[in-house]
């Protein structure tokens, strides 16, 4: 339950790290959901610390359900910045991704991300994997050149 | 329809589909919590082991140790196998296993008859020998010398 001026870690690398959620208040947003953010401390990057961004929110610390009726929390709010036609910016989710993401953000979320479990049939379709990648699996995604599509 | 229930990661109880939270940890641990109460413990840094209604206090302190010991008892059957002792190879206690009574019996005494006729054998060819001895000597007695030997008290056994 993100609303207007809560703080998010960004789990990508875009270059900013923590953004603040700067829509009207009034309503409050949920995992998939596209926010207007200011960017509060940037790393060197794509992004710079000042800047306004559109955010689609990955993670949150209100759970959330499914359609199959479980239920699923994480233990901070994140979020990865999309350009204002929804693409990502950065080039990699290194936080965790759940099927609620757009399909253009699940698709940078590659061998370096963990994808939550308890998924629904509709996520597998879209390719979803059910375990969290090995150690090993996780580092081979520095090696590779950036695919970003 | 067979239904797949979950276990609940703190307290061990079983989660029905539908029901349970899912907790996402940073380092990407998950635990599966069956309700609200035991989320709050576990945020509470609670421990399982000390709380008297989760499974694994109940296995720490060996509560349903009589189900699990009846069970195990159950299972359990004595098979009789044979084994070869001192004295007796495997082969040999096979052999007398499978043997037939009436064929024991006839061997048994095939065996009392062979040890008949050669005590009498035995007891012939030393009658015999007295005589010829006898005729030899003219008739005197032959004094039973006393055999000299290792004492047996008690013997090794």
């Amino acid at each position: 339950m993100i609303g207007s001026g809560t703080f998010l870690d960004v789990t990508d690398n875009s270059g900013a790290r923590v953004v603040q959620c700067i829509n009207q208040s009034g309503t409050a947003w949920r995992v998939g959901d596209t926010i207007t953010v200011a960017v509060k401390s940037a790393s060197k990057g794509k992004v710079t610390a000042g800047s306004v961004q559109k955010a689609v929110i990955t993670e949150t610390r209100k759970e959330f359900k499914r359609a199959d009726g479980s239920t699923l929390k994480f233990d901070k709010n994140a979020c990865v910045l999309v350009d204002p036609k929804g693409q990502p910016i950065g080039t990699r989710v290194l936080g965790f991704a759940t099927h609620e993401l757009p399909t253009v953000i699940f698709a940078i979320v590659g061998l370096g991300t963990f994808v939550s479990v308890l998924m629904t049939s509709t996520a597998k379709k879209l390719g979803a994997k059910q375990e969290a990648p090995s150690m090993e699996d996780r580092m081979k995604i520095f090696d590779q050149p950036s695919t970003k599509k | 329809m067979v239904l797949k229930t979950a276990t609940c990661r703190w307290s061990g109880l079983r989660i029905y589909p539908g029901r349970g939270i899912v907790f996402v940890r940073i380092d990407g641990q998950q635990f599966l919590f069956i309700n609200e109460k035991v989320k709050s413990l576990y945020h509470q840094r609670k421990r399982p082991a000390k709380i008297a209604w989760t499974a694994q206090y109940r296995k720490a302190h060996r509560k349903d140790q009589d189900v699990q010991i009846a069970r195990k008892k159950r299972r359990t059957t004595t098979r009789v196998q044979a084994r070869s002792i001192a004295g007796a190879p495997l082969e040999l206690i096979n052999k007398r296993r499978t043997e037939n009574p009436d064929a024991r019996k006839a061997g048994r005494e095939a065996a009392l008859r062979e040890v008949k006729e050669r005590m009498k054998k035995t007891r012939q060819d030393k009658a015999s020998a007295k005589a010829a001895d006898a005729k030899k000597t003219g008739g005197k007695a032959t004094k039973n010398l006393p055999r000299a030997g290792p004492g047996k008290v008690g013997g090794k056994r």
